[in-house]
């Protein structure tokens, strides 16, 4: 079946064809979620969400670029979107507990392990994921894409809807920031 | 001392370099597919939705059997005499010698 068939039928909301789309990009979407928001169950509420918005969309999509493309630029989305609504929920419960002692925000999660990180790594990865989450927004999505769905800075490019100089340039302070972070974590461990 | 954290910051760049592609959970279409459903259901199927779960459920049988036994426990309060549906006829002389309706004059 060619892309142009597929999406014809996905179109006509043909249910074999639409769950042929999620058994296909399932790992896609849900690896940029989790890569993203850092912790699997929201990530799979997410993956759920970018599948169902790809059902109810597909009429709007124009088939100016890739399937794939498209879904990508949905997950990335979705996933900033739902990583703000879960920052304002934080931030509303630290206010609230500030007005009820009894009431206390929820302790901070551990650090998250992704399961695709290899055993003798999984340590310094832990690391590197807690100063992702101070990335901002384009710098955390253009790493995921390049570093974890091994993206080339082209394809980073179209999904983000930029040039490729400006990835490169994303990529690069993406890295500096991280390390500028990671040596003030390493810093902080060494001195306890 | 900073050469080492120097060092540790970059095998920390370095430590996803190979990392493999977190697998979806199991049934995800399956999950997606009843997610669908429900957004898509009905009024009155999304409030037999709500009202099947077993919390709301018990809540609300709680509830009935609470203002049940309010109601039974209010009414048990009261004796005939402050009840004014029980009163005698004889308060309110309603005794039909008073009302003569054959011979009523203007």
């Amino acid at each position: 079946m060619t892309e142009r068939e597929l999406i014809s039928l996905l179109k006509q909301k043909d249910r074999e064809t639409f769950k042929y789309v999620v058994e296909t990009w399932q790992n896609m979407v849900y690896n940029t979620s989790l890569g993203i928001l850092q912790n699997d169950r929201d990530a799979e509420d997410c993956a759920q969400e970018v599948f169902v918005q790809v059902f109810e969309s597909i009429e709007k999509f124009k088939e100016e670029s890739k399937l794939s493309t498209w879904i990508y630029r949905i997950t990335v989305s979705k996933a900033l979107d739902y990583l703000r609504k879960k920052k304002s929920k934080k931030r509303f419960a630290f206010i609230k507990s500030l007005w009820d002692p009894g009431d206390q925000a929820a302790p901070d999660p551990p650090d998250f392990t992704h399961p695709g990180v290899m055993l003798e790594n999984k340590e310094n990865a832990a690391a590197l994921f807690k100063a992702l989450e101070r990335l901002p927004e384009s710098q955390k999505s253009a790493f995921v894409l390049n570093k974890m769905e091994q993206l080339s800075y082209a394809e980073v490019a179209e999904i983000l809807n930029l040039s490729t100089a400006a990835v490169d340039s994303l990529l690069q302070r993406a890295r500096q920031n991280l390390k500028k972070h990671l040596k003030n974590y390493y810093k902080e461990i060494s001195n306890q | 001392m900073i050469k080492n954290i120097e060092q540790k910051a970059d095998e920390a760049l370095e430590s996803i370099s190979h990392i493999k592609r977190a697998d979806a959970p199991p049934f995800l279409f399956g999950r997606i597919e009843a997610k669908m459903q429900q957004r898509h259901a009905g009024v009155w199927e999304k409030l037999y939705l709500w009202l099947s779960k077993p919390s709301i459920a018990l809540a609300a049988l709680c509830l009935f059997l609470l203002v049940n036994a309010g109601i039974l426990f209010w009414t048990s309060q009261f004796t005939p005499q402050d009840r004014p549906e029980f009163a005698s006829v004889d308060e309110y002389n309603l005794v039909s010698s008073s009302y003569d309706l054959e011979n009523i004059t203007p």
